[in-house]
């Protein structure tokens, strides 16, 4: 019984985060934490990798 | 300059330099135990080079001594960058480390001298034991308290899987170490039977689930997008990826119990958890390797890349294998035998080592204020040496696990065993010697990357400059 409970909360847990991630939280926010480890040198080191890039 | 306007790297690179240290070291006692098991002779009768002691040595230097100061150095560095704060409490931060290599260096003197508390993964005797959890508790406070100082709005991805393995740990560590003791070096624990053996995997493989996953996966979360210049594929996933990894892994500990005392409805538990983690491992590698998307042609000029796409690919793989082997029926064949050390092996040195070495080179130029390594054909080298390494190991182990597996539960008509221990043994012995030199070429990698650390490190500015902690783009 108790674990039939259990289970049960753990699936709906399961179903509540995925609908709340991709239906619930808007996509601008998610880009933007996205983008936190690339937004956090100075400007020049980030310039030089781009200069890369492009060279490649 | 203001001490808080800046981050503190110093603590960063200490960590990040004894990674390597250890790296060789813990690797090299792997290497020796290896020839051990092909000329037992080789421990000259001493008893504290005899297999028995240095095998604790060897696991404990690589899990917790390297792949530990790895985890302390990327995740200080992506925590205080991804929050653009200051490591909170720098005191708190140096204790963290000085208390960290005092327990390797007390384990290093008490394993071989055969002081140990004889659990799996846990063998350290109690007074070091609780300077593994003070320094645990620092290192909590440490982290925490930088994400409490964030100045900006989200926690990142990293974080989160950084938190949970250092959370985590934190609850594995004190309820498996809770023990009597008896002595200044000796103490038995309060769990006794079936229960005992329980607590040790529930701990041993959440060690394998929190330690040596959730936190290179905050690892990976950071480097990879970092060294790729490009988002992680989708941060959707990686909240999915996070929440079902640490529900699904605290449960699947019963697997390493098949077959024993353990009641049978919890082995089974422990068997379907250990199926479902297949979702959320290869949900998690998706992301990583998919980061990559429309960016390939970055792995054919940056070996660093190719270390970390590559470690992900021995993720995947290690974490197909293990839902398999978690089946009782498979694990009928493959316990006990090398299989689980090839297993192993796939995970330790393909993904853990890997994606470690991968974000060290990432890091190591950015802490020493330089652009680059000093040699990136060096790099390239250990790439290559890392791989064929990695693949020769697991390759080897795989053989002669199977092999082992087949020959133990041959019978004869009339019930005795088809073949003798030491037949089997016998047949062995070979893939000991691939293995052997898997191990060695593996080894050769890191003495690479000691020489190219080196030499970056030569080149960089005799005084460094501490870096300013820059303003974040959305506040």
């Amino acid at each position: 019984m108790t674990s039939g409970i259990v289970t049960a909360f753990a699936m709906l847990a399961f179903i509540g985060i995925t609908i709340w991630v991709f239906v619930l939280k808007r996509k601008e926010d998610f880009d933007e934490q996205a983008h936190l480890p690339l937004d956090d040198e100075l400007p020049h080191s980030k310039e030089s990798t781009e200069t890369k890039e492009t060279s490649s | 300059m203001n001490q808080s306007a800046t981050y503190n790297d110093r603590v960063v690179r200490q960590f990040a330099v004894m990674t390597v240290v250890w790296g060789i070291v813990g690797m090299l006692v792997g290497v020796w135990i290896a020839a051990q098991l092909i000329w037992p002779s080789m421990s000259m009768d001493i008893p504290w080079l005899s297999y028995g002691r240095l095998r604790p040595l060897h696991t404990n230097a690589v899990i917790f001594a390297f792949g530990g100061s790895a985890l302390f150095a990327t995740s200080y560095y992506a925590v205080q960058r991804t929050c653009h704060a200051r490591l909170f409490a720098d005191k708190l931060a140096a204790f963290t480390f000085w208390g960290w290599q005092t327990v390797i260096v007390g384990a290093a003197i008490t394993l071989p001298m055969g002081l140990t508390m004889g659990r799996e993964y846990a063998e350290l005797i109690w007074p070091l034991a609780i300077l593994v959890a003070l320094v645990w508790v620092a290192y909590a406070i440490v982290f925490f308290g930088t994400i409490v100082q964030r100045k900006v709005k989200h926690i990142y991805v990293a974080n989160w899987f950084f938190g949970a393995f250092i959370l985590t740990v934190a609850v594995l560590h004190i309820v498996n170490n809770l023990a009597i003791p008896t002595s200044l070096t000796h103490s038995y624990p309060i769990y006794s039977g079936t229960v005992d053996a329980m607590v040790q995997w529930w701990y041993g493989h959440n060690a394998v689930g929190f330690f040596l996953t959730a936190g290179f996966l905050g690892m990976m979360y950071y480097f990879v997008p970092k060294q790729a210049g490009r988002p992680v594929y989708s941060y959707r996933l990686s909240i999915v990826h996070f929440w079902s990894l640490i529900a699904i892994y605290m449960w699947a500990g019963p697997h390493h119990l098949h077959y024993t005392a353990l009641p049978d409805w919890v082995q089974s538990l422990g068997m379907v958890f250990s199926l479902i983690l297949l979702a959320p491992s290869w949900g998690g590698m998706i992301n990583g390797i998919m980061t990559l998307s429309g960016a390939w042609h970055k792995l054919r000029t940056d070996p660093i890349l190719r270390f970390m796409i590559v470690a992900l690919s021995f993720y995947g793989m290690s974490t197909f294998e293990g839902p398999m082997m978690s089946i009782k029926t498979v694990n009928a064949l493959s316990h006990y035998t090398d299989w689980t050390i090839g297993h192993v092996h796939s995970g330790a040195l393909g993904w853990v080592a890997m994606i470690s070495i991968g974000s060290l080179y990432t890091l190591f130029p950015r802490i020493l204020g330089l652009k680059e390594m000093y040699s990136t054909r060096l790099i390239e080298w250990h790439f290559w040496t890392s791989t064929i390494g990695t693949v020769l190991y697991i390759v080897a182990m795989w053989i002669a696990g199977v092999m082992q597996g087949l020959m133990w539960r041959t019978f004869n008509d009339d019930g005795t065993l088809t073949y003798t221990f030491i037949e089997v043994l016998k047949l062995t012995e070979p893939y000991y010697l691939l293995r052997l030199l898997g191990g060695m070429i593996f080894l050769s990698g890191m003495f690479i990357m000691a020489y190219n650390l080196y030499r970056t490190w030569q080149t960089a500015p005799s005084k460094l400059q501490a870096v300013p902690v820059i303003q974040p783009a959305h506040a």
